[in-house]
């Protein structure tokens, strides 16, 4: 998707958020989610090549959202298959993602005229990618876990346009704390994973990470979604996600994706 | 301006700016640029940072940049780039590293091209498998004077386990069905010329000639980008395969042409003890794990990213040497004989007359 397209749906989401009718917050509802999209994911990782990595990825996700008044729990999986090249040699990586992410959020107050519900929460990030280079022989996996802490806030906004009620919200978070796992400096493995004739698994994954905040990982992810409230409870779900991550062990990597998916919100 | 102007502003602002900017291009940015200098400033460092045997083989690689630095310029053709960076590589004296252009791949084999060559199939073709002996998956085989001759080109070529199992049955002695003794007195492997493929065929056939689990070799990664920065090292184990397990004498005869995951081979069967031998000459080496990298123009490398040692703590980059020192005389290749098979028949020969005699 180009950056006009974006722009479009952004200007037209916006403008119709602020100019739509107001209405009062949803009652307390629970929702069993899946959907299919389209990623742009893109990714350069010094450990295995000076060279940036681009392409196209299809997705599926799931989850589950219980919303309350006050209060929100969303369990969201999101997994990306794609391949990926760059624009120097047209090698191929195969790109795997799998996200969840489970986010607690409370309300906290009412802005804009009372327009706005603020929710402010924290969550429990995971992230699991592979990265398989087609071309490279004895180092084309590349495995990288990162599983992090992160406070977590959302916008949400409910709306009725065209006779028809919508919700809308914005959602990030930003990880405070990292447990990240990458390869070791020298080899495709987990550090702790470097003798094969060990047997202890915990150990070995403990082994194999490091705890990193703002000093070493970064990672911000930004979600804004619309719902459409369907006439037999359930609901349409269009979101748009940005995902940034960078993490400097062993070597700098800089990975991102741009993601739209739409899903459908089964009520229960 | 009211709070209540401002804040929603602020959130349209944090929620969408990055949208509109696409601010991961700030970040996810080539260090290099394709330009004949960035790829070889890449190309230096990254070997420079990975490469693990400068130390062992005493390779001064700042006065290897001194030298070709001032070779290369920007705007300079694409070939003339590669020849000196093809000359940078080999400075390491390794069969591992490659460059590798559309139009060309730099190599070193010079672990083999200043040898003799020890080895001929055609005349083994011709004068010992004959017309009579079997194609099992990679492997050519036949018994010659009761004594298994088993010939393998490639560990490129997939072993599967079904047909090792078949191999170390088939050459071992036994009572057929009839109450037939069928006596095989050793098994010769030949793996000359096999200049290497993957490691796990070589454990693979490797597992079928030990009883137990076996401390085989030590392996280390690289954990820093200092020449010396090493991961303490890390013991490599060879346990038993299949159900059943070769006992008795086995031949393994190597040349200089053995290289790679033939070189591991040659060192861990060397390790299993006495039943092994190893006969011919020095394998050409070949003991890191090569892995690959690509320079800013697209081109693709590979260089040794581990190093791995005996029980004795002998590099085995630099080859490992025989038990049983053979050259291949001009005598018996008039003659239509390869020396290393007759030595190896003979060899085996005695060993087991003198075992008969033993018991």
């Amino acid at each position: 998707m180009n950056k006009r397209s974006f722009l479009s749906f952004l200007i037209f989401f916006v403008s119709h958020i602020i100019y739509a009718q107001e209405l009062p917050p949803e009652n307390t509802t629970r929702f069993f989610n899946l959907g299919v999209g389209y990623t742009l994911p893109k990714f350069l990782d010094h450990s295995f090549s000076t060279l940036r990595y681009q392409g196209h990825a299809v997705s599926a996700t799931g989850g589950f959202h219980f919303r309350a008044p006050h209060r929100l729990h969303h369990l969201d999986f999101r997994f990306d298959y794609g391949q990926l090249s760059n624009a120097s040699n047209f090698a191929t990586v195969d790109y795997f993602r799998f996200e969840g992410n489970y986010a607690y959020k409370k309300f906290v107050k009412n802005l804009w005229k009372d327009r706005l519900q603020w929710f402010v929460g924290g969550s429990f990030n995971s992230l699991w990618t592979l990265w398989i280079y087609q071309g490279f022989v004895n180092n084309s996996y590349n495995n990288s876990v990162y599983a992090s802490l992160s406070p977590n806030t959302s916008f949400v906004y409910h709306f009725e346009l065209f006779q028809r009620q919508f919700r809308a919200e914005a959602a990030v978070f930003i990880p405070i704390l990292t447990f990240a796992m990458r390869p070791s400096y020298g080899t495709t493995r987990f550090p702790g994973f470097l003798d094969d004739d060990r047997d202890d698994t915990l150990r070995q994954i403990w082994e194999s990470g490091q705890f990193a905040s703002f000093n070493k990982f970064f990672r911000y992810s930004n979600t804004i979604s619309l719902e459409y409230f369907m006439k037999n409870a359930n609901r349409l779900r269009l979101s748009y996600e940005w995902n940034f991550l960078r993490y400097q062990e062993p070597r700098v990597v800089n990975a991102a994706s741009h993601n739209i998916t739409i899903a459908t919100m089964f009520n229960f | 301006m009211k709070n209540s102007k401002i804040i929603p502003f602020a959130i349209l602002l944090i929620f969408t700016l990055p949208c509109f900017i696409s601010c991961e291009e700030l970040f996810i940015r080539e260090e290099y640029e394709n330009n004949a200098l960035d790829v070889f400033h890449s190309l230096w460092t990254t070997v420079d940072e990975n490469y693990t045997f400068f130390t062992a083989k005493n390779i001064d690689w700042d006065s290897v940049y001194t030298v070709s630095r001032p070779l290369v310029s920007d705007g300079m053709r694409s070939d003339s780039l590669f020849n000196v960076l093809a000359d940078m590589l080999s400075a390491l004296r390794d069969g591992h590293v490659n460059l590798q252009a559309g139009f060309d791949l730099s190599r070193y084999w010079e672990w083999y091209l200043n040898y003799p060559q020890n080895f001929n199939f055609s005349l083994i073709e011709r004068n010992y498998l004959g017309d009579n002996y079997q194609i099992s998956g990679p492997f050519y085989h036949r018994m010659i004077d009761s004594i298994g001759y088993v010939y393998y080109e490639s560990f490129e070529d997939n072993v599967s386990e079904s047909i090792v199992d078949y191999l170390v049955t088939l050459y071992s002695s036994r009572v057929n069905n009839n109450n037939d003794t069928t006596i095989v007195k050793g098994l010769i492997i030949d793996v000359r010329d096999n200049g290497g493929g993957k490691i796990n065929n070589a454990e693979t056939i490797a597992s079928r000639f030990t009883t137990e689990k076996k401390l085989v070799q030590y392996w280390q990664y690289k954990d820093g980008p200092e020449h010396d920065n090493f991961t303490k090292p890390i013991p490599k184990y060879l346990e038993p395969g299949g159900e059943f397990q070769y006992r008795g004498l086995v031949v393994v005869l190597t040349n200089r042409s053995c290289y790679s995951a033939t070189n591991f081979f040659a060192q861990i069967m060397k390790s299993l003890g006495n039943n092994i031998v190893i006969l011919g000459d020095s394998t050409g080496g070949g003991g890191g794990l090569p892995v690959n990298r690509e320079l800013p123009n697209g081109w693709v490398y590979r260089f040794s990213s581990t190093v791995t040692t005996t029980l004795t703590g002998e590099n085995i980059e630099f080859g490992i040497a025989p038990d049983i020192k053979v050259e291949m005389k001009e005598e018996d290749l008039e003659q239509g004989k390869d020396s290393f098979i007759e030595a190896a028949l003979q060899l085996i020969d005695e060993n087991f007359d003198r075992n008969r005699q033993g018991s």
